[in-house]
């Protein structure tokens, strides 16, 4: 700034004193700066402005240079041309897995031998339910009519489990009319492989979070409540699940099919195979399978 | 964004690469940009990711730490303006430009500091809110507003005195 514009600037402030308008002074260049940037709501100068052309004319030109910053930004570091996330150029290859493959993690939650035994587990589980259910039947002296729900529970089971097993890992959001499809199909957890499980009853999933009411503690320990976080699909509301959670160090975090179903293992939640949903909980997995609706918490033992 | 989805995850990385690069760009980043921009993909694709409302602050502080951890391994020692320069002779739609105040520009933003110029690139290349850049930085909203202050006086007053306002 040379001299002449510094005495032609004191000249304009006491012109501005003269003129009633000596409050221009209070809004320097930094207040302007901030209300052009949006940093601070400025009322006091918004009405100033209203009133005063000067003041108005110096706020434009505050706008105008930091259009003229943007628009530099923009040159300086240019966007990258169009072709530049076509992810099929080489610079990306570590990225195709994650973008062409169903699924990253899908090996480590679901091993290979897993996706084999599962499902013939899984069919082990629903025959052996079916036998269980016959035998109680005839202990019971049950009707017809409970022996074809029980027979159409299996079949449906089924068919969630050939499902499941045809869609493979990614599958765990193929779900239709309501029928929960598990994530790795309705095998058992291995209790030994978990440092706490529970009993607990399904709340309404709020975002990706779950919370469980713990109605008792089959291993470890627990508080009151349990929280999850959704990775697949939430549990039903309101059903009770037994929870796998704190896998212990050394041991796979997912379940392991039971060749033999057991039978007492689990009391009344043998009657049906139970889908088994994937959680995360404390960053690790967690995994919760659903109990038949009857099911009385004091008798879910362990096997 | 879900794991089972190859194709989301295709097209967020669509969406958000180019802002990634420029923010990482402006971080220092230069030849190593681009495995950097793959690193941070990479990151999120693995995460256990965030609810969703916290998904943008994690993921834009995920890109800066990314920055910060690769600018410490970073070989080239040069100047923060003279790798801007080749980069937008080498890329962008502006290479047959040539505007005064450019340099001038490159200068103030190399002599910012690394948390301006953060605040600047997640300001203009991501169009984030100032509380979402606070998300982001980490940091309370005043010390972004102050930074975002600093580093656009820096740059309004070097497009000045480059003569820049009165040649456009």
């Amino acid at each position: 700034m040379t001299e002449d514009d510094e005495m032609n600037d004191r000249a304009d402030n006491e012109e501005d004193f003269v003129s009633g308008a000596g409050h221009r002074r209070a809004f320097d260049d930094d207040r302007l700066l901030a209300f052009a940037l949006g940093l601070e709501r400025d009322p006091e100068l918004e009405s100033a402005t209203a009133d005063d052309a000067v003041l108005r004319d110096r706020l434009e030109a505050m706008r105008a240079d930091l259009d003229a910053v943007a628009a530099g930004l923009d040159r300086v570091v240019p966007a990258p041309p169009d072709d530049y996330t076509d992810l099929g150029d080489e610079r990306w290859g570590e990225l195709r897995e994650f973008v062409t493959a169903p699924a990253p993690a899908a090996p480590r939650r679901r091993p290979t031998w897993l996706r084999v035994l599962a499902p013939a587990a899984a069919i082990a589980l629903v025959l052996v339910a079916g036998v269980v259910g016959l035998q109680r039947l005839g202990e019971t002296g049950g009707t017809e009519a409970t022996t074809t729900g029980a027979t159409d529970k299996a079949a449906e089971s089924s068919a969630a489990q050939k499902r499941n097993a045809q869609d493979g890992p990614a599958a765990g959001a193929v779900a239709g009319d309501g029928v929960a499809v598990p994530s790795f199909g309705s095998s058992v957890p291995d209790p030994a492989a978990y440092s706490t499980i529970v009993v607990a009853r399904a709340q309404a999933p709020a975002g990706s979070r779950q919370r469980f009411a713990v109605e008792r503690v089959l291993k470890g320990k627990a508080g009151e409540f349990v929280t999850l976080r959704v990775t697949d699909r939430a549990a039903a509301t309101s059903t009770l699940n037994i929870l796998y959670l704190r896998p212990t160090v050394g041991t796979t975090p997912t379940p392991v099919a039971s060749p033999v179903p057991s039978a007492q293992a689990y009391g009344a939640a043998t009657q049906a195979p139970g889908t088994v949903l994937e959680f995360r909980y404390k960053g690790e997995t967690a995994l919760a399978r659903q109990l038949p609706g009857d099911t009385d918490p004091s008798k879910v033992t362990l096997p | 964004m879900r794991r089972t989805q190859p194709e989301a995850r295709a097209e967020f990385f669509r969406r958000y690469a180019p802002q990634v690069r420029r923010i990482l760009f402006l971080q220092g980043l230069c030849d190593e940009v681009d495995d950097a921009v793959q690193e941070v993909f990479i990151k999120v694709y693995r995460a256990d990711l965030p609810a969703e409302e916290r998904f943008l602050a994690w993921f834009y502080r995920l890109i800066l730490n990314t920055g910060r951890d690769q600018g410490r391994r970073r070989k080239t020692r040069r100047g923060l303006a003279e790798r801007l320069e080749e980069l937008a002779s080498s890329h962008g739609t502006h290479t047959d430009v040539t505007v005064p105040g450019d340099p001038a520009l490159r200068t103030a933003l190399e002599g910012l500091s690394p948390d301006f110029r953060e605040a600047v690139a997640l300001r203009f290349f991501a169009d984030l809110s100032l509380e979402s850049i606070a998300a982001a930085q980490d940091v309370p909203l005043g010390t972004v507003k102050s930074r975002l202050h600093g580093a656009l006086a820096r740059m309004r007053q070097a497009l000045a005195e480059s003569g820049y306002e009165h040649e456009t």
